[in-house]
């Protein structure tokens, strides 16, 4: 449970709240490069962090974002034209640069020098992995781009994509953290002979969790039927980033939630082979729909099963195979989270089981750095953006192995015990 | 990262008997570090679920299923009291002042106990 402050304080993210300035102070993805296909292409209007933002690509290829509206009279900058290193504004003309530089004021006296003193509000941006990414922090706090493993690899190695959540930022990433839901509303069956509840071995889980440089691993253990652990490990990722338990070897996969407002939020998904080219299989795993990618409307993002069709819930499928009836894992993900108390869910009221530790961490942590924030602390994650590179774990092990160790054998080779550390 | 070895499993909480509100007292107290303090507020929230449930189940006369195992509590005014004392020992356990929450705990034991 959270007070109502509290609540407050971990939902809201626009300029000036507390949980935005946290937000603030760490990249974020913004756009997919995709959005801006090539120079001087169509601008694209987006809201991020309660605010409306214009993204562009300049004649030599640069991804830019401004605040959507225009200095002079606030019109959206989403009409203008997108020519020669610049946006020029529909209404009267007035051109910005990358940087938010009036490089032009046509309809001002040819000798006035008041373009000189005039500027849009230009965003801090970062290209990589596919995304278009985005500091809106203060200047002199700019940390050095985080170091995730999918941005760091070849085109051929990931993919990338984008849906919009109808609900707070927030109630997608406790869903990201609480592993224990994979057992129901993410079970589906091959036969309608098989039992649509798991195994107990598998669904009761125990609940740790670890610090680390990025923020925190939550983990979960069961019992196997050879006697060991399974664990399923996923780093929760600082600011709203968390990585999916997947077996060592295989494709990772990467969920960033980043509100757009605090009813609206944007979830980025990426997956990627480190080890090589992603193949056929992996592919069809993010374009087939069935996974954590969802097919969705290219014009607005909204997925296609979304809250107006019921998520297209198949009730005859519910009785037979699906614990759900709901086609895809995002779907599912979708149904349960974009209705918790509607937008924003009452964390006065609700009443939490052990299976929530993950969730009551990454809380505390965000309300925490929220807090110290507020006091003038800046986060100590920013410092060590190695540790940002870090994979998941989903992995048996004997009983007598140390999960810490466990989780530090899946990591990349730069990734060692002191850059995960221990920041907080 | 911090170490996972020879870490105690977190307490299970049940039922409000005073010493179960005790033991989370007691505990925490002695919790520091951040994965101590989230089993504290886990058990705080498993405290706070068994009075809460108790409260709403006696204020909706019309819930026709059986009480709950605090039923017997259900005709005492103070766990009103035992709920907001809990809930303000969870904020300030939020607010890293465990000691002060340590003691609303004990307020909330007492309660407990005044019903045996």
């Amino acid at each position: 449970m959270l007070s109502r402050a509290d609540n407050e304080l971990i939902t809201r993210t626009g300029p000036g709240t507390g949980m935005g300035e946290l937000f603030r102070r760490f990249w974020v993805p913004a756009l997919l490069s995709s959005e801006l296909p090539e120079p001087d292409c169509n601008p694209v209007a987006f809201g991020l962090l309660g605010e409306e933002l214009v993204g562009f690509r300049t004649t030599s290829g640069k991804a830019a974002i401004l605040e959507a509206r225009c200095p002079h009279r606030h019109a959206s900058l989403f009409w203008g034209r997108n020519e020669e290193e610049g946006l020029r504004c529909a209404y009267h003309g007035w051109k910005f640069s990358a940087e938010g530089v009036c490089l032009d004021q046509p309809a001002e006296p040819a000798d006035s020098r008041y373009k000189d003193a005039v500027r849009a509000l230009a965003y801090e941006v970062h290209e990589a992995g596919g995304i278009v990414w985005v500091y809106m922090g203060p200047r002199d706090k700019i940390p050095e781009f985080p170091a995730f493993e999918w941005t760091l690899l070849n085109e051929d190695q990931f993919l990338v994509t984008k849906r919009l959540q109808l609900c707070n930022y927030l109630q997608n990433l406790e869903g990201e953290l609480d592993t224990s839901h994979v057992n129901f509303l993410h079970r589906t069956n091959r036969s309608s002979e098989d039992p649509i509840m798991p195994p107990e071995n598998i669904a009761r889980k125990q609940f740790f969790l670890s610090e680390a440089n990025f923020g925190i691993v939550a983990m979960a253990r069961s019992e196997t039927p050879n006697d060991e652990y399974y664990w399923r490990m996923t780093p929760f990722v600082l600011p709203s980033f968390t990585i999916i338990p997947s077996p060592l070897g295989s494709a990772n996969t990467l969920t960033a939630v980043v509100p757009i407002d605090d009813d609206n939020a944007w979830g980025f998904t990426a997956t990627w082979n480190p080890a090589r080219p992603l193949d056929e299989a992996e592919i069809l795993g993010v374009t087939g729909g069935e996974g954590v990618h969802v097919h969705v409307d290219p014009a607005t993002w909204l997925p296609l099963a979304n809250k107006t069709n019921n998520y297209l819930i198949d009730r005859e499928l519910q009785r037979t195979r699906s614990f759900t009836g709901i086609f895809g894992i995002r779907n599912q993900d979708l149904a349960v989270q974009e209705n918790q108390d509607g937008t924003i869910c009452r964390r006065d009221e609700e009443h939490l089981g052990v299976t929530d530790r993950g969730i009551v961490g990454m809380r505390r942590l965000l309300l925490t750095l929220a807090k110290n924030l507020q006091k003038g602390e800046e986060p100590r994650h920013l410092q060590h953006p190695d540790a940002f590179r870090a994979r998941s774990v989903a992995i048996d092990a004997p009983r007598s192995v140390d999960p810490v160790a466990l989780f530090l054998s899946a990591q990349p080779e730069s990734v060692d015990a002191a850059s995960l550390g221990s920041a907080y | 990262m911090t170490d996972e070895r020879d870490r105690p499993e977190p307490e299970r909480i049940e039922n409000l008997l005073p010493a179960t509100i005790e033991g989370v007292a007691d505990r925490l107290i002695s919790s520091h570090t951040f994965q101590e303090l989230v089993y504290r507020e886990s058990e705080m929230d498993a405290l706070f679920t068994l009075v809460d449930i108790a409260i709403k189940t006696a204020r909706h006369g019309n819930t026709i299923g059986p009480p709950p195992e605090a039923g017997a509590l259900l005709a005492s005014p103070d766990l009103y009291t035992m709920r907001d004392l809990i809930f303000a020992a969870h904020d300030m356990t939020h607010d890293d002042q465990t000691v002060e929450a340590a003691g609303l705990l004990r307020e909330a034991a007492a309660i407990a106990r005044s019903w045996s």
